[in-house]
């Protein structure tokens, strides 16, 4: 079965409160097994599951689940109670394998004491550069403290497996008589409900985090019809909005795609004392009676994102089935289990990510200003743009690292890297240089990402250099590759080569080496480009209007 | 009630619904393994709002037997 299949079933799936275990697995079948033919917007992934007691199903069920986050999950499951020899060997199949990521459900009985499970994660953190997530049944007592130092590393993570229960009710899913029957200690009923919460850690690794919560406004965000009901007949979801302007505070943007007279609906947001979400939390909408899948392109558009960062939230199965169909990037959001869906989860929130919303506002502002300020050289020169080049720090790898994974457009080689990758760059002695940008208007925060490998006779290959879309046209590329040359050049270097790869989406930069003055290299090879800069002749001139270096 | 019967064995064993008979057991399908069969289990509660003892789990060799602990459930198949 085609992806795109795949995903629109399971699609339908997150939609129906009856979807059970088995409807998962029943799509988890129809699977390919390797990652071919992925559409662009789509993620391969590893993950490895080990299980103190049964979890047959669970790897499974997760898999399927996966592909309605646009994530494509190759897993490898131990055998049953087989975590902790396939931990302690160096040589495993979990090993072998590679994960991405780790899963290790179990109980306080599963070990034999604190100082075995001690050894079983520093002997995973040993042997294996991957993240390990603990999902630990007992969150209480000494084991539990043991789990919690070892979460103080940045592989590490400790699931609340206990608040889970709490929540989905232990009387119902644990240690029922699936325990007795098979050792399935967590019923299997409850996998589909355990897999999305794992799969909130497979998402913030892999970067597809949706960063865009799109909103119908009937009987979503109200109950009623604004065109029908009218201000005084219509009931705002308080608690619905109340969560989703959490999601705001988070860094989520919200639009609104809604067909209704805008004047309708914006009576309601102006004046219903109940509503919670108001206009000013909306930063771009499409309120008419057009196709609502064509709505989110032009949305995609005016925000500078991609569809496959939109969730979207609506209650009509038509605009459900539509979306599905036409754009399956863009995730439909289970109505009734919002606070359940994980799409929005990422690791650690970047200072980039809680300014999103704000940021958006400023570039508001920027292009009302380009508008009154005449020719696009004068708008440049009052913006006042100024860049710092600094070398990746603790503090930043994970915008690196969600950088390459995000950047499609401004992105030379399209290499995606997660955090351990970016590390390992480093350990090898290439250099990892971040570009941050501000204006008059506000902080960019850090917009781009040059990863440069050291080569032979005192030359660098530029392996990665992309920058985001917000900053494009505004000179930051070509100040950043100017300041990237004249640090190599300082290093000693004497010549600098790059390449490209196209890709369906990064025709933006393909005229930009060759603009800064490199030159294309002819070796024949399908699919890229060479190019080759002289240092010894001197360094391109950044444009005058940016200011390199001062913050 | 047969019917969804049928759907849910089919679902979990991928086995299609025709060939579907009270002697089909984990003899003749390949796919009804141990987990498989509890799998079944939660799938046939949740389908008929039921809920099994231990025993009768155990006590399940085919189809037929299936059909007579739901019987005894009062569901009437």
């Amino acid at each position: 079965m085609k992806f795109f299949e795949l995903q629109k079933k399971i699609s339908e799936l997150y939609e129906d409160q009856n979807a059970s275990t088995g409807d998962f697995l029943e799509v988890a079948r129809e699977f390919p097994k390797t990652a071919d033919a992925l559409p662009p917007y789509a993620r391969a992934f590893k993950a490895a599951f080990l299980g103190g007691f049964t979890i047959q199903g669970l790897p499974e069920t997760t898999r399927a689940m996966g592909i309605f986050h646009n994530i494509f999950l190759e897993v490898y499951s131990a055998s049953y109670n087989q975590f902790s020899q396939e931990m302690l060997d160096s040589a495993s199949a979990l090993y072998v394998f590679r994960p991405d990521i780790t899963f290790l459900v179990t109980e306080e009985s599963d070990f034999l004491d604190t100082e075995h499970a001690g050894k079983v994660v520093s002997s995973f953190l040993e042997h294996f550069s991957g993240k390990l997530v603990i999902v630990n049944a007992s969150t209480e007592g000494k084991l539990a403290d043991v789990f919690k130092e070892f979460a103080e590393s940045s592989r590490v993570f400790v699931f609340d497996f206990d608040g889970f229960l709490r929540r989905i009710g232990r009387e119902k899913y644990w240690k029922t008589k699936f325990a007795e029957l098979g050792d399935f200690r967590l019923s299997p009923d409850a996998f589909p409900l355990l897999a999305e919460e794992l799969l909130g850690y497979a998402i913030a690794f892999s970067g597809v985090t949706k960063k865009c919560l799109v909103l119908d406004l009937d009987n979503t965000l109200w109950k009623g019809v604004a065109g029908e009901d009218g201000l005084s007949g219509v009931v705002p979801d308080a608690p619905l909005q109340e969560y989703i302007l959490s999601l705001r505070d988070r860094g989520i943007i919200l639009a609104v795609n809604s067909k209704n007279n805008p004047e309708d609906a914006f009576e309601i947001f102006d004046k219903h004392p109940d509503m919670r979400i108001r206009k000013e939390h909306v930063t771009a909408w499409r309120v008419n009676w057009n196709d609502k899948a064509a709505n989110m392109r032009e949305l995609a558009e005016e925000m500078g994102i991609g569809t496959d960062s939109f969730a979207f939230l609506d209650d009509s199965p038509f605009e459900q089935e539509l979306v599905r169909v036409s754009l399956p990037e863009i995730a439909v959001a289970p109505i009734s289990e919002l606070r359940a869906y994980k799409g929005f989860e990422s690791f650690a929130l970047t200072p980039e990510d809680k300014r999103r919303a704000e940021m958006y506002e400023e570039e508001k502002k920027r292009k009302s200003f380009q508008e009154s300020a005449g020719t696009l050289s004068d708008f440049l020169k009052e913006l006042g743009i100024a860049i710092l080049v600094e070398d990746a720090r603790d503090e930043t790898i994970s915008r690196v690292s969600q950088l390459t994974q995000k950047t499609n457009q401004f992105n030379l080689t399209t290499r995606r890297y997660i955090e351990e990758a970016i590390r390992e760059h480093l350990e090898k002695g290439s250099k990892v240089w971040t570009v941050r940008a501000k204006d008059r208007f506000g902080d960019y925060g850090i917009v781009g990402v040059a990863i440069i490998c050291p080569r032979e006779k005192n030359s660098w290959h530029i392996d990665s250099l992309l920058l985001s879309c917000r900053i494009l046209g505004r000179g930051v590329p070509e100040a950043f590759l100017s300041r990237i040359l004249r640090k190599l050049h300082d290093l000693g270097a004497r010549a600098c080569s790059a390449e490209f790869i196209p890709t369906a989406k990064n025709k933006p930069c393909e005229g930009f080496l060759a603009s800064c003055g490199f030159e294309e290299k002819k070796f024949g090879v399908p699919d890229t480009r060479f190019y080759y800069y002289n240092l010894e002749k001197g360094i391109f001139n950044p444009p005058e209007y940016i200011t390199i270096g001062q913050f | 009630m047969e019917e969804q019967l049928k759907s849910i064995l089919s679902k979990i064993f991928g086995v299609a619904k025709e060939d579907v008979t009270d002697e089909t057991s984990p003899e003749n399908v390949a796919e009804w393994d141990s987990f498989n069969g509890l799998l079944l289990v939660t799938e046939l509660e949740k389908g008929f709002n039921v809920s099994f003892s231990i025993e009768e789990v155990v006590a399940v060799k085919n189809v037929g037997d299936i059909k007579a602990a739901l019987r005894a459930h009062g569901v009437k198949i």
